[in-house]
């Protein structure tokens, strides 16, 4: 039988299901009440901390490049912005030490 | 003259006490005792002649009750009732408890909470749900990593959720925080009220003269909650009745299902 899609995935905007009150979820896999799949949990992880600047752009872009991005211009348009955001700025502020330093 | 009372007058049941049937630990005291009430039942069998006369009665399955309403609402009696544990929060062991808050927008569509949420990690709160004028539901906005139309992000160590730019109002925001300084009990249908000892106190007087005053206890070696019928008024006014099965001990030698004693002094 097939599963509602009861939840849409806060990174993708995917639809999956997660039965939030299971054992299964609430032991192993809590993160399936916001997202899909650990990987996009750890993205969302990395985006919070960036957004309450518990971690700087910089921090928050060498934790992202160690993620699978894969899906990226498919995600939500406020993440993947955010996340383009994080890319981009942190390669120009590189990119004038570089000059600086010439 | 031996102190040999036959009619007493009985004031009150003083308290009420469940000890541990193997260690003798008490495990529960109540004070507000209302409508106490010891009960014995048996079953009868008729012996019968060749008319169908009963000609004698033989009498087994014998058992007791004992009954009383808490004028309080009794949460050491509610866990016996419930053969549950009751747990007490302290410091390094706290509990986690839901709570429910309608909060007013601030400026800058911040919601401040008033404990720290608690919880998965990044979804400590997951919903906020705005609450309009006349007070029926408007918007609902999800957790989100980033700022976005519909979304919400939030600070868990500041307590604070951040809403779209211009929200205001009122919102409604459940969560869970943890705390120190609660308790809890948990009602399961995979357990049982276990097997106590009950010990209940009772003030007696002498019908004679008011002043003479006379302890009284009545002790049942095993006495296990009821809980086909555990019920509960949540009220202010309400009361926590319990009720007893009274029965022998198997290894006793007496089949002593309760006794009451009372003393002159």
């Amino acid at each position: 039988m097939s599963e509602t899609l009861n939840h849409t995935c806060s990174i993708c905007g995917s639809k999956y299901h997660a039965c939030v009150g299971c054992s299964d979820v609430k032991s192993f896999t809590p993160w399936k009440t916001i997202v899909d799949t650990i990987e996009h949990y750890k993205i969302f992880i990395i985006l919070r901390d960036y957004t309450n600047q518990t971690i700087d752009v910089n921090e928050a872009k060498k934790l992202l490049l160690q993620r699978d991005l894969v899906g990226l211009e498919n995600f939500n348009l406020e993440i993947k912005n955010v996340i383009g955001e994080i890319l981009e700025i942190e390669d120009s502020k590189e990119a004038k030490v570089i000059k600086s330093k010439k | 003259m031996a102190f040999n009372p036959n009619e007493l007058v009985l004031e009150k049941i003083r308290a009420v006490e469940e000890y541990d049937i193997a260690t003798s630990v008490l495990l529960g005291r109540y004070t507000q005792i209302e409508s106490p009430n010891l009960a014995t039942t048996a079953t009868g069998t008729d012996v019968l002649d060749a008319m169908g006369s009963p000609i004698m009665t033989f009498y087994n399955g014998q058992q007791g009750t004992f009954g009383f309403t808490n004028s309080l609402l009794s949460l050491d009696l509610a866990a016996s009732q419930f053969g549950a544990t009751k747990e007490v929060a302290a410091t390094g062991s706290a509990l986690t408890m839901p709570v429910s808050e309608i909060v007013t927008i601030g400026s800058g569509a911040t919601v401040v909470l008033k404990y720290t949420p608690v919880g998965t990690t990044g979804a400590e709160v997951k919903y906020i749900k705005i609450i309009n004028d006349d007070n029926t539901f408007g918007a609902t906005f999800e957790v989100s990593a980033t700022a976005g139309a519909g979304k919400f992000t939030l600070n868990a160590g500041t307590k604070t959720a951040t809403l779209p730019t211009g929200t205001t109002g009122r919102a409604f925001v459940q969560y869970y925080k943890s705390t120190e300084t609660a308790v809890k009990i948990t009602k399961s249908t995979e357990k049982e009220p276990a097997v106590r000892s009950l010990l209940i106190h009772a003030i007696f007087h002498n019908p004679c003269n008011k002043n003479l005053v006379y302890a009284g206890t009545i002790w049942c070696p095993r006495a296990q909650p009821d809980p086909t019928n555990v019920s509960l008024d949540l009220t202010p006014e309400g009361k926590h009745a319990a009720s007893y099965l009274l029965q022998k001990e198997y290894c006793g030698t007496e089949g002593k299902l309760f006794e009451i004693m009372v003393s002159e002094d």
